[in-house]
């Protein structure tokens, strides 16, 4: 992991993803970011959710700082997975940022009708991949600012 | 005196008869009579009177040659008294002694009357002058004169004064023979106005009387005359009223009959100009015969009651009736039961508003055949004006073959939509799922270039098989896509199946995997036969087996049971097992394209795509049956009256892995 001179703790990521390959590729990405950062990989919709309450198998887990959720998940759908998040309100305020394949329109307005706080689309170009996952880290690691500030337990 | 004598002769009628006439010529003889005594009379009063009068006058005129005797001697007087000489004075006295004389004669006839001379005695009054003063003084007169010669002076005197006296009594006598003469003359006068009078009286009675009755006769006459004249006249008057009267009508008559003749000719102009009509209206009619029954579609003319009045051909055909049977019967026959009702209904509804529309837009119109069978079919209403009322020619069109094609048209649509829908679904595929791999791709070729660079070898070959992995993925991807594509349409011939040995087969290429999860399959021994198309329903099976086995076997003791049914109306099967089950939500979802409830590596989430495709060219339909932690049981319902919808065209470059 390396050091970076811009954030002071590190940023916990939740991926939520149920293809291997690109967990993998955003994984390693993030691991190579200059923001210090943790990812934890839930692979469809229904672990994402228990893992966000902090039910059964992840009553250990830790509030992440931003959610990275793809929209093609099995057993419970991105959109329904971001419309459960936004309509908790424990939850409501955690960044979602939808990052997936799909360029559609449809998709990209429903994500936003849903509150999405972001909608990255994959790149295919590897270079590019890599850059977003950086600049994704800075914007999210660095610059913005939680809406919830750090003072309970959970962080 | 109006002469009497000529009486016109009244035109009596003859009734007047004889008795009139005598009694005419009697009253006639007594006025004559009458007459000639009043002349008689008459004449001789005016004789005694002239007679009379003639006295009178002689005396008058008697007394008048006194007078002058008087003045004669009364002058001579003077001339004796005045004589010159004696011879003077004989002379003088000889004569005045012959005018004393005549004087004495005189006087003696006045006083006794002259009948030579026609002097009347003399009346009282007369005598009472003569026997008077002058009388008197006369006698006086001569005495004097007697001793004349002697006394010339006093006697000039005393004669003078004697003869002023005397001249003065002669005056009076004859002013008094003058006064009986005027009072003679007067009653003459008075008696010959009394005569006249008499005699005007007399024939004014006689005239009366003996006119009276004429005259009434006369009057009776005349008014009967006028009577009769005045009748006549109204006679005439109406007479001429009449042929006044008769001449106007004659002239009425004679304007009416030129008016009438007028009438005529028109009347015969009109009906030459109808003739023509009716031959055009005939030859009109049998145009108009002939395009009804030459048109395609069935033409039915009801009455303003609602009977029919006139079909035509394609009528009788579509009905089934013969047009006897169908002229004069109510157009409800042609309708069926339950709108028999309503139909009057409508009917009137149109004749309210009659305008050339269809026949109840917005319903389905429904006729009925002879045989009882229905008929889908639309009308179009066309109101004919005519004197009994409004006729409607409806002209009914069979739209049983429309409606058939409006439902191929539908159904096509649907599939339009649907295969509209799959395209978009296509473009979503390429989209995502195969970007997904292409991300893998690239990603994992550009971390392999990475561990290349870093020196990280090792890593090298994961990152490769990776990007093989995801290739392959790829290429099955778009296999299962075009193979999916062509299933819509059945290419093989349909057939009857046995279902049981087909299952079978599908069971047994699944073996390995039923044993791996140790699932205990049961088929229904008696499956119903169905005709499909065997490759596609061979497909059917093992997706919905395979599903079974990969997802309906994640319990303890997994169970699959194959089962079938069938019916009047279908033919079902059933895949049955007892796995976690799915929630009602995701029913539908399942059989859309590329949706997975699992995380599952292997399928790409066609299969029950697939599944529903093929039943829906089968005319059929598949649905799940299912809940969580209750098992799924998938259904598939064929048609017992096969409805399977085949490929008109054939896309054999589209075929490398079938």
């Amino acid at each position: 992991m390396a050091t970076s001179p811009h954030n002071s703790r590190l940023i916990r990521f939740l991926l939520v993803e149920d293809n291997d390959d690109h967990a993998m590729l955003v994984e390693r990405n993030l691991k190579r970011s200059t923001v210090a950062n943790s990812v934890d990989r839930v692979a469809d919709g229904v672990g994402a959710l228990r893992y966000l309450r902090q039910e059964g198998e992840f009553s250990d887990s830790l509030r992440p700082d931003v959610v990275l959720l793809d929209l093609k998940l099995p057993r419970l759908d991105g959109h329904e997975v971001l419309t459960a998040i936004k309509n908790d309100p424990a939850l409501r305020d955690l960044p979602v940022v939808v990052l997936t394949t799909s360029a559609t329109e449809a998709d990209r307005t429903r994500a936003y009708s849903n509150h999405a706080n972001s909608y990255l689309v994959k790149p295919l170009d590897f270079k590019l991949f890599q850059q977003l996952v950086q600049d994704l880290s800075v914007y999210w690691g660095v610059w913005n600012q939680p809406a919830t500030s750090c003072g309970s337990d959970r962080c | 005196m109006n002469d009497s004598n000529d009486e016109p002769k009244p035109e009596t009628s003859n009734r007047a008869g004889p008795n009139l006439f005598h009694g005419m010529v009697l009253r006639m003889i007594i006025v004559v009579g009458l007459l000639l005594a009043t002349r008689i009379a008459q004449l001789a009063l005016t004789g005694v009177g002239i007679e009379k009068l003639q006295s009178k006058s002689a005396a008058i005129n008697l007394a008048g040659r006194q007078r002058m005797l008087v003045l004669q001697a009364a002058l001579l007087s003077k001339q004796l008294a005045d004589a010159a000489d004696d011879p003077q004075r004989d002379a003088l006295r000889r004569k005045l002694r012959e005018v004393d004389q005549q004087l004495d004669d005189a006087q003696t006839a006045m006083l006794r009357g002259d009948s030579a001379l026609g002097i009347p005695s003399a009346s009282s009054t007369i005598l009472a002058i003569y026997e008077g003063e002058p009388y008197q003084l006369q006698l006086r007169m001569r005495q004097f004169r007697e001793a004349l010669p002697i006394r010339q002076e006093s006697s000039q005197i005393g004669q003078a004064e004697i003869a002023a006296e005397l001249q003065a009594g002669l005056e009076a006598i004859v002013t008094a023979y003058e006064d009986e003469l005027k009072a003679s003359v007067q009653t003459l006068q008075i008696a010959r106005i009394a005569v006249f009078v008499f005699t005007v009286g007399v024939l004014a009675v006689a005239g009366l009387a003996v006119f009276w009755p004429l005259l009434q006769r006369i009057r009776a006459e005349s008014q009967r005359r006028d009577a009769q004249a005045k009748q006549l006249s109204v006679t005439l008057d109406q007479l001429r009223e009449q042929r006044d009267d008769r001449q106007q009508r004659m002239r009425a008559m004679a304007s009416v009959m030129e008016d009438l003749q007028d009438e005529r000719a028109a009347l015969e102009r009109e009906i030459m100009a109808r003739e023509n009509v009716q031959q055009a209206l005939q030859r009109s009619e049998e145009v108009f015969h002939a395009i009804v029954e030459s048109a395609p579609t069935a033409v039915v003319m009801i009455d303003p009651f609602g009977n029919i009045a006139l079909v035509n051909g394609e009528t009788e055909r579509l009905f089934g009736y013969n047009r006897k049977e169908l002229v004069g019967k109510p157009v409800e026959i042609l309708v069926p039961q339950r709108f028999q009702a309503e139909h009057p209904h409508y009917r009137r509804q149109f004749l309210d508003n009659p305008t050339t529309r269809r026949m109840g837009a917005g319903r389905d119109l429904y006729g009925i055949r002879k045989d009882g069978t229905e008929v889908p079919v639309e009308i179009g209403l066309n109101p004919i004006e005519a004197e009994e009322g409004i006729f409607v020619l409806s002209a009914i069109v069979d739209i049983t073959e429309r409606q058939r094609t409006e439902r191929e048209i539908r159904r096509i649509n649907a599939e339009l939509l649907k295969k509209n829908e799959e395209i978009q679904q296509f473009v979503y595929t390429v989209s995502h799922d195969l970007k997904s791999p292409l991300v893998t791709c690239k990603g994992f070729v550009g971390v392999a270039r990475e561990d290349l660079k870093e020196g990280h070898f090792e890593d090298v070959e994961s990152s490769l098989d990776r990007v093989e992995h995801a290739t392959d993925r790829m290429g099955q991807l778009i296999q299962d896509l075009l193979q999916l594509s062509r299933i819509g349409t059945i290419r093989n011939e349909p057939e009857e199946i046995d279902v049981g040995q087909l299952v079978r087969s599908a069971l047994s290429d699944l073996s390995a995997r039923i044993d791996e999860v140790n699932a205990v399959v049961s088929v229904q021994h008696d499956l119903p036969r169905v005709i499909a198309d065997r490759v596609r329903l061979t497909q059917v099976f093992e997706n919905l087996l395979t599903n079974a086995v990969k997802y309906g076997c994640r319990t303890d003791r997994p169970e699959i049971a194959i089962e079938g049914y069938a019916d009047a109306d279908e033919v079902r099967y059933c895949v049955r097992d007892n796995g976690i089950g799915i929630a009602p939500r995701f029913h539908e979802r399942i059989f859309g394209l590329f949706e997975r409830l699992d995380t599952d590596r292997d399928g790409t989430g066609v299969g029950l795509a697939a599944v529903a495709r093929i039943m829906d060219a089968h005319g059929g339909r598949t649905w799940v049956e299912s809940d969580v932690g209750k098992g799924a049981a998938f259904w598939l319902a064929f048609p017992a009256t096969p409805h399977i919808d085949r490929a008109e065209k054939l896309e054999p470059s589209l075929e490398p892995w079938s």
